[in-house]
């Protein structure tokens, strides 16, 4: 029987993967500090009109999301150079352009296939800070080598590696003659590539990526009640790994990927739990009446955060796997829940409860504490695996949306989709 | 008292007596005191006596040997005889000389008489004599005055008469002198007259000179007191000169202080205006920058220093864009304040 139910979700999954639809992105122009850059469109050479993808369009688009940048019109270059003899300086520095990208995209010997030369150039100082060169490149891969670019030229300007590689896995609900149903769906960073992964009638919740970015562990109701599971997004796998007896939610993977975390009550009371992936071997953290649950992992893997309502409201704690002791983390406000730890350590993110539900992030370094968006009944907060934005569900107009924050706050952006609601954001580790 | 004396009358007289008689004995022995005093003091200064005998020479005495001695003896003998003859000789010249002194001083003594007699008869002719020489002085005396007289008159006649020639003489003479005289005073005026004239001239030349000289003198003592004046004004003036010049140095060293640190101001806001980042950098970052620039306010080179714990590897490199950004640098307000070296602290 599991297996029939399981052949046809398998179906669902490809029938999904071949439906794309790419999220919206807006973006709040909030920001005036935001550096202009001069993102030159690349030369084209080749047979057709146009080049198959407009990769400065992306790396502009990549650019412009981060908050911080501000890549000017192509309209309004004084020049567009594609080698380094016909770049004017002076005409930049006019422009109070500090930095330059341009390029060239020609069509490979082998058709379908794209050679691309990029320069990076140092305005200021009239220099090349690097240039790059990718060599038969197929047309599907182009946007990857624009986020590939992308990334060098952020991890340049910024000190901070690019998350533009990335991808996002979110939950979409759609409605069809009345019918509603939902899709686990992996987007590109950017919004374009959008796969539904898992599609189903039933409620699909808390998606968790692997540390490798290649399996998504997630909770579904396709059961009639709560189970985790976890499928590969090549889609050649699928497996029910919780089932136990009362509620299987929150999954989170360990950053070592062999352990998962989990929110069982099998013993009575909503506790945590590991499991040991190789093993199915289950590890209780917590004992306690009352519920904890929405365990996260430390960076370093020894300490789960988590949220428990003992004191009355939900408040974050913290358990260390080596003693077991728990320590309360927030102390912000009356409820506190569904923690998020940034990749560095440093910033643990929470749903705050004051005058409604809003993300807030605590400094565990100076314990300085705010709130970070203004939004309504957010939630699901997820780090960027670079650590600068906060992806979180919020709800518009009655819809579910997504949102990203940069972690100073400065910087919204509103995801969408076209028809439909989204919501359980999870953003992807780097892929090496 | 009265009435004691009057009740014992001869009592109180014969004590009263008494005590006078007491008291006269004491008057008078108080005076005569003193001259007893005096003529002791007579008996004293009438006592020193002197001699009024001649010493004799003492007596020499020999002392002889007996049997030795005998023929000195007789030697002596002899010779004591011979003395002794010689003594009686001598006895009998003396007595004879006695003789003849005795018979001298009689003569003597007559002659004495004599002469006496004689003497006194030759005062008496001598007074005669006298008297007579003195008629005679007299007689001749007042023939001489008489003679004399005679004389005196001749003589006075003859000294008239020539002393008229003398006077003639004298007059002629002295009219002659008086010619000479007057040629000579005349000449002697006019040589004078000329001598005086030349001294005037001289005069007048040494007092022109005098005056020239003064005239120089004054001028010369105007020309170094204006001189003096002038140097004095001058170093007051350069004192002065020298004061604004200090002052002004002063006031420029500080302007230029305060100059330089606005230029240097100028450069750090600058920088700080054209600071901008993509990254999330601590607000208490800071660094120094250390530029090096040409004289046009391009970068040559920059160089992040002494960093604080917050500046992150991002917000140095950002530091080092914001002075590029900021090229070419604010110039100097002043030529000579340009630094090719800047150095300041940065803090966005």
């Amino acid at each position: 029987m599991l297996k029939i139910i399981s052949g046809i979700l398998f179906a669902l999954l490809v029938w999904g993967s071949s439906a794309q639809a790419n999220l919206i992105i807006e973006i709040d122009q909030s920001d005036e500090d935001a550096l202009p850059i001069a993102i030159v469109p690349l030369a084209w050479q080749g047979s057709e009109l146009n080049p198959p993808e407009k990769i400065s369009e992306i790396i502009a688009f990549n650019f412009l999301r981060t908050g911080k940048f501000r890549p000017i019109n192509s309209s309004q270059m004084p020049q567009q150079p594609s080698t380094l003899s016909e770049v004017d300086y002076s005409q930049w520095r006019g422009m109070d352009i500090d930095n330059l990208l341009m390029g060239s995209i020609t069509e490979a010997e082998q058709k379908g296939f794209f050679n691309i030369d990029m320069f990076f150039l140092d305005v200021l100082r009239q220099r090349e800070v690097f240039a790059k060169r990718w060599s038969n490149i197929p047309e599907n891969l182009l946007r990857k080598v624009a986020h590939q670019m992308s990334d060098l030229m952020y991890k340049e300007l910024t000190g901070i590696r690019g998350a533009f590689s990335t991808q996002i896995a979110y939950v979409t609900l759609h409605r069809i003659n009345g019918k509603r149903y939902f899709a686990l769906e992996v987007a590109d960073a950017d919004g374009h590539g959008a796969q539904q992964i898992l599609r189903s009638s039933y409620p699909i919740m808390s998606p968790s990526w692997s540390p490798d970015g290649k399996k998504l562990a997630y909770v579904s109701f396709e059961n009639g009640r709560s189970e985790i599971f976890i499928q590969s997004l090549d889609g050649s796998h699928r497996e029910l790994i919780a089932s136990f007896k009362g509620i299987n939610s929150s999954p989170a993977w360990s950053p070592d990927g062999k352990s998962l975390s989990m929110t069982l009550s099998k013993d009575g009371s909503a506790d945590i739990y590991i499991m040991n992936l190789a093993t199915r071997n289950l590890r209780r953290l917590t004992r306690n009446w009352a519920i904890e649950t929405e365990a996260v992992w430390a960076s370093n893997g020894r300490s789960l955060f988590y949220n428990s309502d003992r004191r009355g409201q939900p408040q974050i704690f913290q358990v260390f796997l080596d003693t077991g002791e728990e320590r309360r983390v927030s102390f912000e406000g009356r409820h506190n829940a569904n923690p998020e730890i940034s990749p560095d350590g440093r910033y643990l993110v929470m749903v705050h409860v004051s005058k409604g539900f809003n993300i807030a992030v605590l400094d565990l370094f100076t314990n300085d504490f705010s709130v970070l968006t203004r939004t309504f009944l957010d939630e699901s907060p997820s780090f960027s695996p670079n650590g600068e934005m906060i992806l979180y569900a919020m709800n518009k107009n009655g819809k579910g949306r997504l949102a990203s924050v940069s972690v100073d706050g400065r910087i919204t952006q509103y995801i969408s989709v076209k028809s439909g609601e989204v919501r359980e954001p999870a953003w992807g580790p780097f892929k090496d | 008292m009265l009435a004691f004396i009057l009740r014992y009358p001869i009592s109180s007289f014969i004590a009263i007596s008494i005590h006078l008689i007491i008291l006269a004995s004491f008057v008078y022995a108080s005076l005569s005191q003193p001259e007893v005093l005096k003529i002791s003091l007579n008996v004293e200064e009438n006592t020193e006596i002197k001699p009024q005998v001649k010493l004799t020479e003492p007596m020499q005495t020999f002392a002889v040997d007996g049997s030795l001695v005998q023929k000195k003896l007789a030697q002596l003998k002899q010779q004591e005889e011979a003395k002794n003859l010689v003594q009686k000789q001598l006895e009998q010249q003396t007595e004879k000389e006695k003789k003849l002194l005795a018979e001298l001083k009689i003569k003597q003594q007559a002659e004495k008489k004599r002469a006496d007699a004689e003497r006194k008869k030759a005062d008496a002719e001598q007074k005669r004599a006298e008297i007579e020489r003195r008629k005679a002085t007299e007689a001749k005396r007042l023939a001489e005055i008489e003679k004399q007289k005679v004389v005196a008159q001749t003589k006075r006649a003859d000294a008239e008469k020539i002393r008229a020639e003398q006077a003639k003489k004298a007059a002629e003479q002295a009219d002659k002198q008086r010619k000479e005289a007057d040629l000579k005073v005349a000449e002697a005026k006019k040589q004078r007259e000329a001598e005086e004239a030349r001294t005037q001239k001289i005069q007048v030349e040494i007092k022109q000179r005098a005056e020239e000289k003064k005239r120089l003198e004054q001028q010369a003592l105007v020309a170094r007191m204006q001189q003096e004046q002038e140097q004095e004004e001058a170093n007051l003036q350069r004192r002065l000169a020298e004061a604004a010049a200090d002052k002004r140095a002063k006031v420029k060293k500080n302007e230029m202080k305060n100059l330089r640190e606005a230029y240097i101001s100028s450069i750090a806001a600058r920088v700080k205006n054209n600071w901008r980042t993509a990254a999330r950098v601590s607000p208490n970052a800071q660094c120094e920058i250390s530029i090096v620039q040409t004289r046009k306010g391009e970068i040559v080179s920059v160089k992040v220093l002494n960093c604080n714990d917050d500046a992150s590897e991002q917000f140095k490199k950002d530091a080092v864009n914001a002075v590029y950004r900021s090229a070419p640098l604010p110039e100097p307000p002043i030529e000579e304040l340009f630094e090719r070296h800047i150095q300041f602290i940065f803090k966005p």
